[in-house]
This record gives C-alpha cells, sequence and structure tokens, in this order.
C-alpha cells in the first residue's frame, strides 16, 4: 500500500482547488436558474469524485446530494445545498487564508 | 545547450569483441569523445575507478560483472562520485519492458535495445553527456516508470492525478474529453490508460471497448462514481483490467497504478515467453514429424539405457511398439545376448569421443531373428553440457548384404568362366592330339592285347568327357538368351498381302 500523498504536495494541490471555489459556486448558481439538470447532475457528480481526493470529504457528501437534487429535479433541496456547499466553501477559504497569513 | 568544448570520456563495455569495436567506433564519431573499452563487468569497474568516464554504455550480460550488477554498484553511497555517471544499458538477450524495468529501478540513465541504430547509440550518449533527464516522450530515457493517458471530464481530477502521479515518478498525459482521449491514444505511446466512465461526448465503455481493439496490450484502468454490481460485471467482461471506484484517495490510485503497471510488466513478459514457446513448440513439433515418420530407426535412451524416444521406424525394424518398449533397458531387447553391450559402455565411449558410428552390428527382433545394422550414436546434453542420455539412428542392412553377397559370387562366377574361355582353345589343342592318338592306335594296331585295347578305349573316353566339361564351361560363358513367348501377336501372311 502506497503512503498518502505527502503534505506539500497535497496544500499544493489544495490550494489549487481551492482557488476554483468561486468559480464553482457561480456555475452552480446559473444552473439552478436555468434549471439546467443535466449540469447540474454533472456538476454535483464531479463534486462528488473530487472532494475527497483533495482533502474535502464534506464536499463530496455536498457533491453526492446535489447530484440525487438534480435527478429528482428537487429545486428547493438544490438551493439549500447550494447555500450549504457555499458556506463550506467560504469557510475553507477562509481557514486556508488564516493559516497562510499566520506568522 | 551544446556540449562543452572539453573531451569527455565515454566507456564501452561488451563482452562481444565485434559489437564492442563497432559501438567505440560508433560513439569515437561524435568527436571530442575518447573512447575506453572494457570486455567485462570488472575490467569495466576497474577504468570506471581510474578514468572516471562521463558516460558509460555497458551490456547487460556480461561475464564476472554483469551490467545490471555495475549499475547497481556504481549506485550505492560507497561510489556516490559515480552516482551521478549516466549509464545506457544495452541488451540483445531481454527485450522490451522487462529490461527496462530492472534498468529504470535500478538507476540506469537509459536503455538501448541491441542489435542498435548507429544514430540511436549516438543520441543517446549525445543527451547522457548533456545529463538531458527529461525529453518529453522519449521513451529510451528511463526517467519515468511509465506513462499513463489519465481521460475524464472533471478539470479538477485532471490536475489531481497530473499532481499525485507525477510526484510518484509517472509521466502522466491528459485529455478532457473522449475526443481529445482518443486523439492522445493514437498519438502517444502509452502504457496505462485511466478512464473515466462517464465522458460526455463518448462514453468510457466505447472508448474501452476501441482500446481493446487497436492498443490491447495497453492496462485499462476504469473510474466511477456510479459503481453498480452491473457496471462493475460489464466493464471487467468488457476488458477493463482494474476498477476504481470515485472518490478516491492519493494513496488508493497510486496503488492501482502500481498493480496495473505490474500486470502490465507481467503481460509482456507472458508475452514473450509465449512467442519463444511457440517457437519452440513449432519447432519441436517439426523436429518429432522428422524423428517419427523417418524410415530409419530413430531411439533415444537416458544415460542408464532406458529407452525415451522409439519412433515407427523402430517399430517396423525390430516388431516392439513404443509402449512396449518405453522405460525399458534397451541392450536386453534389441542385443543378440552373445553380443550384448551395456549403456554405460556406449556413454563411456561417447563421453571420450563424442558421436560414433558401427559399420556393422547384430540385433535381435521381437521374434528373435538375428539381423545385421549400422548404427551411429550421439549423445545428448542438457544446457550445461552434461550428458543426460544418447540416441541411436539405425539402418537396416540385411538386404545390402544379400546384395554384397550376390556381388560377390557373381564376381567369382565371372572369373571361373573367363578362365574357362581362356583354357578352352589351350586345353582343347592337346586334348585333340590325345584323343588323335588314341584313336589312331586303336586303328593301327591290330594285334593289341584286350586289356591294352580297353587301356586306349578308357583314355578316348575320358578325353571326350574332358572336351564335353570344357564345351560347357564355355557355353556358360556365351552370353545367355532367352526366348519369350510371343503372344497375342498374328503375324501377316505377307506371300498374300498385295
Amino acid at each position: 500500500m502506497n503512503p498518502p500523498v505527502d503534505a506539500e504536495t497535497l496544500s499544493r494541490l489544495q490550494a489549487a482547488y481551492v482557488a476554483t471555489f468561486p468559480d464553482k459556486l457561480q456555475r452552480l448558481e446559473q444552473c439552478l436558474e436555468k434549471e439546467d439538470w443535466a449540469n447540474l447532475q454533472r456538476f454535483g457528480h464531479q463534486l462528488k469524485g473530487s472532494g475527497r481526493a483533495y482533502g474535502f470529504p464534506k464536499l463530496t457528501a455536498l457533491g453526492a446530494d446535489i447530484e440525487e437534487g438534480a435527478i429528482s429535479r428537487d429545486r428547493a433541496a438544490l438551493k439549500g445545498l447550494c447555500q450549504e456547499l457555499s458556506a463550506v466553501m467560504n469557510a475553507v477559504r477562509h481557514e486556508r487564508q488564516e493559516v497562510s497569513n499566520a506568522p | 545547450m551544446h556540449l562543452s568544448k572539453r573531451v569527455h570520456i565515454v566507456l564501452v563495455a561488451n563482452d562481444d569483441k565485434d559489437i564492442l569495436r563497432l559501438m567505440a567506433a560508433q560513439v569515437a564519431s561524435l568527436g571530442a569523445t575518447q573512447v575506453m573499452q572494457a570486455s567485462d563487468g570488472e575490467e569495466a569497474l576497474r577504468l570506471v575507478e581510474t578514468r572516471e568516464p562521463d558516460v558509460i554504455v555497458c551490456d547487460i550480460n556480461m561475464p564476472r560483472l554483469t551490467g545490471f550488477q555495475l549499475c547497481q554498484i556504481l549506485k550505492t553511497p560507497e561510489f556516490a562520485r559515480f552516482n551521478e555517471v549516466p549509464i545506457i544499458l544495452t541488451s540483445a538477450t531481454y527485450r522490451d519492458v522487462v529490461a527496462e524495468q530492472v534498468a529504470r529501478d535500478l538507476g540506469a540513465y537509459a536503455y538501448l535495445q541491441q542489435p542498435h541504430e548507429e544514430a540511436e547509440l549516438i543520441r543517446l550518449v549525445r543527451l547522457a553527456l548533456r545529463h538531458d533527464a527529461d525529453r518529453g516522450e522519449d521513451p529510451a530515457i528511463l526517467t519515468y516508470r511509465g506513462t499513463i493517458a489519465v481521460i475524464d471530464d472533471d478539470p479538477d481530477i485532471l490536475i489531481f492525478l497530473s499532481q499525485v502521479l507525477g510526484a510518484d515518478a509517472w509521466r502522466v498525459l491528459t485529455a478532457p474529453s473522449g475526443q481529445e482521449g482518443m486523439q492522445l491514444l493514437q498519438d502517444r505511446r502509452v502504457q496505462i490508460v485511466l478512464l473515466d466512465y462517464q465522458i460526455p461526448d463518448i462514453s468510457g465503455r466505447d472508448i474501452l471497448a476501441h482500446i481493446r481493439r487497436k492498443h490491447p496490450e495497453r492496462v485499462v484502468i476504469m473510474m466511477t462514481g456510479h459503481g453498480t454490481e452491473n457496471i462493475v460485471v460489464d466493464l471487467i467482461k468488457a476488458g477493463a483490467d482494474e476498477y476504481v471506484r470515485k472518490p478516491f484517495e492519493a494513496a488508493e490510485i497510486l496503488d492501482v497504478c502500481d498493480r496495473a503497471y505490474r500486470r502490465f510488466s507481467f503481460l509482456r513478459i507472458h508475452e514473450q515467453f509465449q512467442d519463444k514457446l511457440d517457437r519452440l513448440k513449432e519447432m519441436g513439433d517439426y523436429l518429432d514429424h522428422l524423428i517419427r515418420y523417418s524410415e530409419e530407426s530413430i531411439f533415444s535412451c537416458d544415460a542408464a539405457g532406458h529407452v525415451q524416444v522409439w519412433n515407427r521406424g523402430a517399430e517396423r525394424m525390430y516388431g516392439y511398439t513404443a509402449a512396449e518398449i518405453h522405460g525399458q533397458i534397451v541392450d536386453e531387447f534389441l542385443d543378440p545376448p552373445e553380443h550384448q553391450r551395456k549403456a554405460p559402455d556406449v556413454v563411456r565411449i561417447l563421453q571420450e569421443r563424442g558421436a560414433f558410428s558401427e559399420k556393422e552390428i547384430l540385433r535381435r527382433r521381437k521374434d528373435g531373428t538375428i539381423f545385421p545394422v549400422t548404427a551411429t550414436y550421439s549423445p545428448i546434453t542438457n544446457p550445461h553440457g552434461t550428458m543426460i542420455g544418447f540416441s541411436v539412428i539405425e539402418h537396416d542392412i540385411t538386404t545390402m548384404k544379400r546384395l554384397e553377397e550376390e556381388l560377390i559370387r557373381s564376381e567369382r562366377l565371372r572369373a571361373i568362366t573367363q578362365l574357362a574361355v581362356t583354357t578352352n582353345d589351350q586345353v582343347n589343342t592337346p586334348l585333340g592330339v590325345i584323343l588323335g592318338y588314341a584313336q589312331f592306335l586303336q586303328r593301327k594296331i591290330l594285334a593289341l592285347e584286350p586289356e591294352d585295347m580297353d587301356a586306349l578305349k578308357t583314355i578316348e573316353k575320358q578325353v571326350l568327357k574332358i572336351k564335353d566339361i570344357m564345351n560347357q564351361l564355355k557355353r556358360l560363358s556365351q552370353p545367355m538368351v532367352k526366348n519369350y513367348p510371343i503372344e497375342g501377336v498374328e503375324m501377316l501372311d505377307l506371300t498374300h498381302s498385295r
């Protein structure tokens, strides 16, 4: 069994991933606005696949819910999930900013 | 980057003198290069220590110290000053990923398959002199463990896998769509494909089918976030070598890629063995056919004389079937009791003199009849040169011997008749004189005593007998004319024809 990826590589990967959060949130909102179920499903599916790999299992769980919500076309649930995702992503960004600003 | 002006030292090591000379001359053609030659691994190591070459071009299969061992030694901390000297390993024996993988693991710079192209050798030496580690797709440079193509429409996954696999010494090529993935697979040399199941433009399942058709040697790892029993069975049946469920962690993907590469290597080794086995089988079948259907008696025995192979010619000649004689001591079956010789004697002669022939020995058939054969004995040795048995090819010379005897008889007869012809003339004249005088005396001397007359008649009778024998001998020397009956032929009556 290979050891987990080293901290430095993971940190670099996470930084790049976190940098895409605003874009992701914007894309999600647009899809929700247009009720683009296919792309909402794809968005959720991809988030489910990538979140845990980058060390954010919470994003994987939210991605799975978004995918389910898109399949069942549950607008209300998706709206709530969108807000929850925004909160999680913003929290992650703040946390990382604080870490990088720490002396 | 250009080669510096100083004279570079390149060590070429190979136990084949012709190849060594050729490679040395080819490397020397680079210019500003001093080439040293070593004909075995130990000599190469001595030269490395004393002359400190800039590049080593080394055969893998060398006596005393193999290329692998030399590489291993020069990469140890004890040889720290040579750790960075690029080693180009070459081999005619090993092929493909098998040798490449070992060479890479040992830290060799590049691998060159023999027989080599001059341009390729020069290119690699030139690159090694520049210490150029990354030549993109250059398959000969052993910087990377292998190349993995990742086809996935999720850019986050592409970035993640590029980074994680790249950090683990894989060269990673990415494609964000099925179309681009297909193009990449066509253009680039790839060993492993990490393929997403759900790609919008072309499904991962279709790309998998395409790979199996066009590039069956590539190992395909399917990635899916929609794992169901049916999907797993379908993908494995469609030819997926590995299956990984999203979301995954870095360690999981590294493990699956390691497994995939081991599989890739195993399949290549298996392919090479299979190829060699097929060729051996083909040759074996050919030899088997040759031996099996030969008119000559061919059999082989182990060193103790137990029959191992018994062909149809031997079955016909001796009357024993292969099943009857297989595993039996050959002398007890074939040699007449008074002529029996033991297999160890044959083995001893073969060891002393090598293959040998007997112009005529006697053999015994199953029915007990004795007959003469010519026999050729040849040693059978194992790959280490130890004799493990012998083969015997025999030819029944009964007919040949009969013809030989008939020939001798007819030669003798011919000599006798020639003598008869010669003597006939010489003997007939004195016989005529004796006969004439015997008859003359009978007529002339009237007052002969009856016993004297009898004596003269006896002379006459015996002379006539000798003449008759002489005439018979003379007839023998004349060519024989056989009268063949003419059947079914009606003679034309020419007197009544017009």
